[in-house]
């Protein structure tokens, strides 16, 4: 079973105090003005949301009405059924994905989200993640360089740190188009860092807004709420994994930094990851 | 053939429409934003352009207001395909052949190409 449906089964409830930090955990005394502006932002992080889940729908209901007409044919084709039916459910593992990271949302800001660290490998991890942006990236013409080693292997929740990936990477690879995307993953006793950089990385300064918002700030624009929900999901992880994050730029260069601690406190590993991964992850 | 420019950012989006439309007798171009359908325009002339609203760099009001600005491709009809409502749609955006309204079957995006397409369109 997903781990990440495990957890969307703890989402908010609705009514639970204030928009608070998530990292807080409690609700905080509201102004009318906070109570106004928390609930603007959780109306337009509701439209996002609705696009958000009716956008990807698009393809399962075309690959569906497709298996339907190859079903209907005088000899169908099994072997193109097959191929369909695993196609079908590549884009479903995508469906959940998305719906996860929403649920997410309201799992943190109630702070119903708990990290479940376990000791992995940091580079199968974000082998994994990059797998599913790789179609992204071939369609945008974004050409991903990565330079990691085949072993970093670090305590922490590694759902987590793939689907903050995710929510980055779906950023950063369509701002990638006609460009080079460099991820790097390196790391001492102390810290792994990893780097997303490239001459054509232009939301930098767009991330690290969405990264570090409260939630009433980083729902307010209802003509973007589409990338704002994993970024603001991603921002909350790094949050709670005690990680930090870094821009730094050139003329022609622009880089992300995200910075975690390798082994923050043995008491909190519980479990194994290989049981733990996200679908399609 | 006609060739039909799709513009989506969404790979798994772009996927299922040139393998459709490909399957339908249509010569496909893909680009994933409105910068590279403006790339695409100046080399290529597409019949139609089916684009994506919500985009980066340049979004899908971007791209009909510069395709309508020029006059290599202010006639090219425009289909718009969102997850938005046609209102909300309709503040931003100029003008547009038709709209489909994500998600949507296959048979009404066939229907709208056919309409849109037809030597007696408007």
């Amino acid at each position: 079973m997903d781990d990440r449906l495990d957890r969307a089964g703890e989402a908010a409830d609705p009514g639970a105090g204030c928009v608070a930090p998530a990292e807080s955990g409690e609700p905080s005394p509201c102004s009318p003005a906070d109570l106004a502006a928390g609930i603007a932002a959780r109306d337009i992080f509701l439209a996002g949301a609705a696009h958000d889940l009716r956008n990807p729908m698009t393809p399962i209901l075309g690959q569906v009405e497709r298996l339907g007409r190859m079903l209907d044919a005088r000899e169908p084709d099994r072997d193109r059924m097959r191929h369909g039916m695993q196609r079908l459910e590549s884009l479903v593992q995508l469906y959940i994905m998305r719906a996860t990271t929403l649920l997410d949302v309201a799992s943190l800001i109630s702070g119903r989200f708990h990290l479940r660290s376990a000791r992995c490998n940091v580079a199968d991890v974000i082998h994994g993640a990059l797998e599913m942006h790789h179609r992204m990236a071939h369609l945008a013409r974004a050409r991903i360089r990565v330079d990691a080693p085949d072993v970093l292997t670090a305590t922490i929740d590694p759902v987590a740190l793939a689907q903050l990936l995710n929510n980055l990477l779906l950023d950063v690879v369509a701002f990638s188009a006609d460009s080079e995307l460099r991820i790097a993953l390196n790391g001492d006793d102390d810290y792994f860092r990893l780097v997303l950089g490239g001459g054509c990385v232009v939301v930098p300064d767009d991330i690290m807004i969405r990264l570090q918002q409260r939630f009433e700030h980083a729902f307010s624009d209802p003509a973007r709420t589409s990338f704002d929900a994993g970024l603001w999901v991603a921002g909350q992880l790094i949050g709670m994994m005690s990680g930090t994050v870094s821009i730094g730029r050139t003329a022609s260069d622009a880089k992300l930094a995200v910075r975690f601690p390798r082994f923050p406190s043995k008491a909190a590993e519980v479990g194994s990851p290989s049981h733990r991964h996200p679908v399609g992850a | 053939m006609q060739t039909l420019l799709v513009v989506e950012d969404e790979w798994a989006i772009a996927d299922w429409l040139e393998v459709l439309l490909s399957e339908h007798a249509y010569h496909v171009l893909l680009a994933s934003n409105g910068r590279q359908a403006l790339d695409i325009l100046h080399r290529e002339k597409p019949d139609l352009v089916l684009t994506d609203f919500m985009m980066p760099f340049v979004d899908g009001a971007g791209l009909i207001s510069a395709m309508a600005d020029n006059p290599k491709t202010n006639g090219i009809p425009v289909v718009v395909m969102t997850s938005l409502a046609e209102n909300a749609v309709q503040q931003h955006i100029r003008s547009y052949r038709a709209f489909l309204r994500k998600p949507f079957h296959e048979s009404e995006l066939l229907q709208i190409l056919k309409d849109v397409l037809s030597p007696s369109a408007p």
